[in-house]
């Protein structure tokens, strides 16, 4: 049944935008990861891609997290001879992600959520009036 | 006076016969129901809605613990709501057919 998929569908949805901002939240929480040593990288920012694949069970295709993977880029520099990370020079080496880049992320997480959230309920809305019809 | 008495033995011929057909008709019900009549498929409705229930019972027993997703409690609870629904609306449309069935007047 068609309706039942676009549940299933919207779920999925959900369930790809939950993976996106524990992404997120990861990216955040590790703002301030530095290495433990001179010359340790710091934390780098995690990416996460999505895919559109068939699922048997169910007939359609929905959507599934790709791969989590890695930002690529320089790390910024910050003079700081205190830090154990610290290099020869005093500069600690910290994350490559923004905040801004994160919160704008986090947005599109939450409003895609809404979205697939909003399909949902009006699938379910659809399938109560079409069993009200009966009565 | 012979056509008096050959209705009244038509009819108690008749009354057999209709009782017979009765019984006839209540183990070809009987049946019915263990092969896949009307029976069956309510049978096999109701345990599709206890199935479901149990589901969303699963899920909303795990999200509790800890493990499992909300999205997946909210999809088993909607479709078990929406499962229980339709069984509830089939079952009152049944008896309220059934009660017109027996309001008729003979």
């Amino acid at each position: 049944m068609d309706l039942d998929r676009a549940l299933s569908i919207s779920a999925a949805g959900m369930a790809a935008q939950s993976a996106r901002l524990r992404v997120v939240a990861e990216n955040i929480a590790n703002r301030d990861s530095t290495g433990q040593s001179a010359g340790a990288e710091p934390y780098r920012r995690k990416t996460i891609t999505f895919d559109n694949r068939l699922d048997r069970a169910l007939g359609a295709n929905t959507v599934r997290v790709g791969r989590v993977g890695t930002a690529p880029g320089d790390f910024p520099e910050q003079f700081d001879p205190g830090h154990p990370a610290a290099d020869a020079r005093g500069y600690v080496r910290r994350p490559n992600m923004d905040s801004l880049i994160e919160t704008m992320d986090m947005r599109e997480a939450q409003r895609s959520y809404s979205a697939n959230l909003s399909v949902l309920e009006t699938t379910r809305g659809m399938l109560t009036r079409a069993i009200e019809a009966l009565r | 006076m012979p056509l008096p008495i050959l209705g009244a033995s038509l009819g108690a011929a008749g009354a057999a016969a209709a009782y017979r057909a009765v019984q006839g008709a209540a183990a070809g019900f009987a049946a019915g129901a263990a092969e896949g009549g009307f029976g069956a498929a309510l049978t096999r409705a109701a345990q599709g809605v206890v199935t479901m229930q149990r589901g969303a019972d699963a899920a909303s027993t795990q999200a509790l613990q800890g493990q499992g997703s909300v999205t997946d409690v909210v999809l088993a609870v909607s479709r078990a709501e929406l499962a229980l629904q339709t069984a509830t609306t089939l079952r009152d449309k049944m008896v309220s057919a059934y009660q017109d069935v027996m309001r008729l007047p003979i």
